[in-house]
């Protein structure tokens, strides 16, 4: 494997969007990534496209990719069309970076876009998005805020963790999101807001769960070698990007070690860092206040740890180890296919010193989490990607 | 349960297609029978799992699992209230999180309560066959757990 880069991201903004398709949405955030890069269209030899809903929601069930850059004018190359729930995108971006770190292809396209709002019927999105599992279990009330919710009332009761914990990660997210031009939700909330929301399924409240948002978002990645010559943009070094569907436990998403944590053991190695080692990070928090276990998962502290790092204000912008300063996924949106674009374009403008209002001090290292679907009660794809400058 | 549910479908013939969510549990055949989830067990490592799997996921050997009856009751890990529905529900509904003593922990419709505060973690729950859901129309007959009540929980096996 050869060192390879991300020379350029682009996103199209995550919110609602009823009168934007596929296309529309794609077609912005892959011209961004060109200039952010730089380069010619014409250096894209491979591209990946990420979309998991498109089919359900939109009618458009195959060649995703290939419908959407042939109205970008980049057709003519291999298109491989991914899918793997909410982690869509890393899916995507993985794919274009083996093309790339493999010696096969030189510069690569990874793509990721989602519709997920759908006027007067949220019903069908959640059913759309509960899909993300065994047939049996989408067909039997299941949706994932009613999965994150027992999750994290286990988590209290074990833990102690309080309801104002809980919030106040939507506090933080909400101010990161406030300040981020790409976010769905651009107010900072107080902790009474929060947990003043309406109940969305106990202890969740509204602001405490991602709103359906569409979005698009795309990375050029590139050998070193070719990023020195094709552009004079800082390379976002990638240091890996492991993956894996969760291994069989009895009690799946309740037993350790999580698969997320096998996941960011296997980065950390990879990446030759120890999670003190992180700058910035961008985490799966699919209903926010997961959060606080995926501290613990992702081993940036220990079990039962996690609202310490929200009450020290250490995952804050201006703390040691800033999380989400996008928002995360439930305040910057979490379009399945998209976001793990959007995580990764944020900790590359973090690391080239361009996040404007939300720059976190001078970091060198960060790390993407993207994960998503649910098989055998535990999570059917994780990612772990770790990345430097 | 299971009596009232078919007293209560001939009473309206032929007005929708009754669907059933296939292959998770055993719907009684006679009165005095009762419903349960259907597992499946390991004969090399005793590992039972629910939903069934046709192989072992620990051993990972070309040698497939028996189908076994599961327990009707049993705890309660955690619980939630559904405020927004999903497509074919009605809205508010509770979810719990269900072990059995054979192992298998999964999630589940609750039944038996509306209000969620009588719901605790750790308590006793039991299996019954309903209703769970609207799918094109048609009713969807799946599994789903409620709270074992005091005095009633010595009634079968
Ligand atoms: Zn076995």
């Amino acid at each position: 494997m050869r060192d390879t880069a991300i020379i350029g991201v682009g996103l199209h903004p995550f919110g609602k969007y009823p009168e934007k398709g596929l296309r529309d949405l794609s077609r912005v955030a892959i011209w961004e990534a060109i200039k952010d890069a730089g380069i010619s269209a014409k250096n894209i030899q491979v591209v990946y496209v990420g979309n998991a809903l498109g089919g359900l929601i939109t009618g458009q069930e195959a060649v995703r990719g290939q419908v959407i850059l042939e109205d970008c004018g980049l057709g003519g190359r291999p298109v491989v069309n991914t899918e793997n729930a909410c982690g869509t995108g890393l899916a995507a971006v993985r794919g274009a970076w083996l093309e790339v770190a493999s010696g096969m292809y030189d510069v690569a396209l990874a793509v990721g876009v989602e519709k997920m709002f759908i006027p007067h019927n949220t019903a069908k999105s959640i059913r759309a998005l509960a899909t993300c599992s065994e047939i049996e279990l989408s067909r039997s009330g299941f949706q994932y805020v009613t999965y994150y919710a027992m999750r994290l009332r286990a988590y209290m009761e074990q833990y102690g963790a309080t309801l104002t914990d809980l919030a106040n990660v939507v506090v933080k997210n909400s101010y990161n999101g406030s300040i981020n031009p790409y976010a769905h939700r651009r107010t900072a909330f107080t902790a009474e807001e929060v947990l003043n929301s309406r109940m969305v399924a106990d202890p969740l409240t509204l602001y405490m769960c991602p709103a359906m948002a569409d979005g698009a978002g795309a990375a050029i990645i590139c050998s070193m070698d070719m990023a020195k010559k094709l552009t004079s943009r800082l390379p976002v070094k990638i240091d890996c990007c492991t993956f894996r569907a969760a291994k069989f436990s009895p009690h799946g998403e309740y037993d350790d070690p999580h698969t997320f944590t096998l996941c960011a053991q296997e980065a950390y190695e990879k990446a030759g860092i120890g999670p003190e080692d992180l700058d910035v990070a961008e985490v799966a928090d699919a209903a926010i206040p997961m959060e606080l276990i995926l501290y613990e998962r992702l081993l940036f502290c220990g079990k039962g740890e996690g609202p310490k790092l929200i009450r020290d204000g250490t995952t804050r912008i201006d703390g040691s180890l800033p999380v989400n300063t996008s928002g995360g996924f439930g305040i910057r949106g979490h379009p399945l296919g998209a976001t793990g674009l959007a995580e990764i374009a944020e900790v590359v403008w973090q690391l080239r010193g361009e996040a404007g209002p939300r720059q976190v001090a001078n970091p060198k290292v960060a790390m993407v989490h993207d994960s998503g679907g649910v098989v055998g009660y535990d999570t059917a794809a994780c990612y772990v990607s770790i990345f430097s400058k | 349960m299971a009596n009232s549910r078919s007293s209560e479908a001939e009473c309206q013939p032929a007005k929708k297609e009754t669907r059933v969510l296939e292959g998770l549990f055993h719907l009684p055949a006679s009165p005095g029978e009762q419903p349960y989830l259907i597992g499946s067990k390991c004969s090399v490592c005793g590992l039972v799992v629910f939903p069934k799997r046709t192989f072992c996921p620990v051993c990972e050997i070309d040698k497939p699992m028996d189908e076994v009856p599961l327990s009707r009751k049993g705890k309660l890990v955690s619980y939630t209230c559904a405020r927004v529905p999903s497509e074919g529900m009605t809205a508010p509904y509770l979810m719990g999180t269900i072990d059995l003593p054979e192992g298998p922990r999964f999630i589940s419709l609750i039944a038996g309560e509306q209000d969620i505060n009588a719901l605790k973690i750790g308590m006793e729950v039991e299996l019954l066959i309903d209703k769970i859901a609207e799918e094109e129309g048609h009713d969807l007959i799946g599994y789903k757990f409620q709270p074992v009540k005091k005095g009633q929980g010595g009634d079968h096996k």
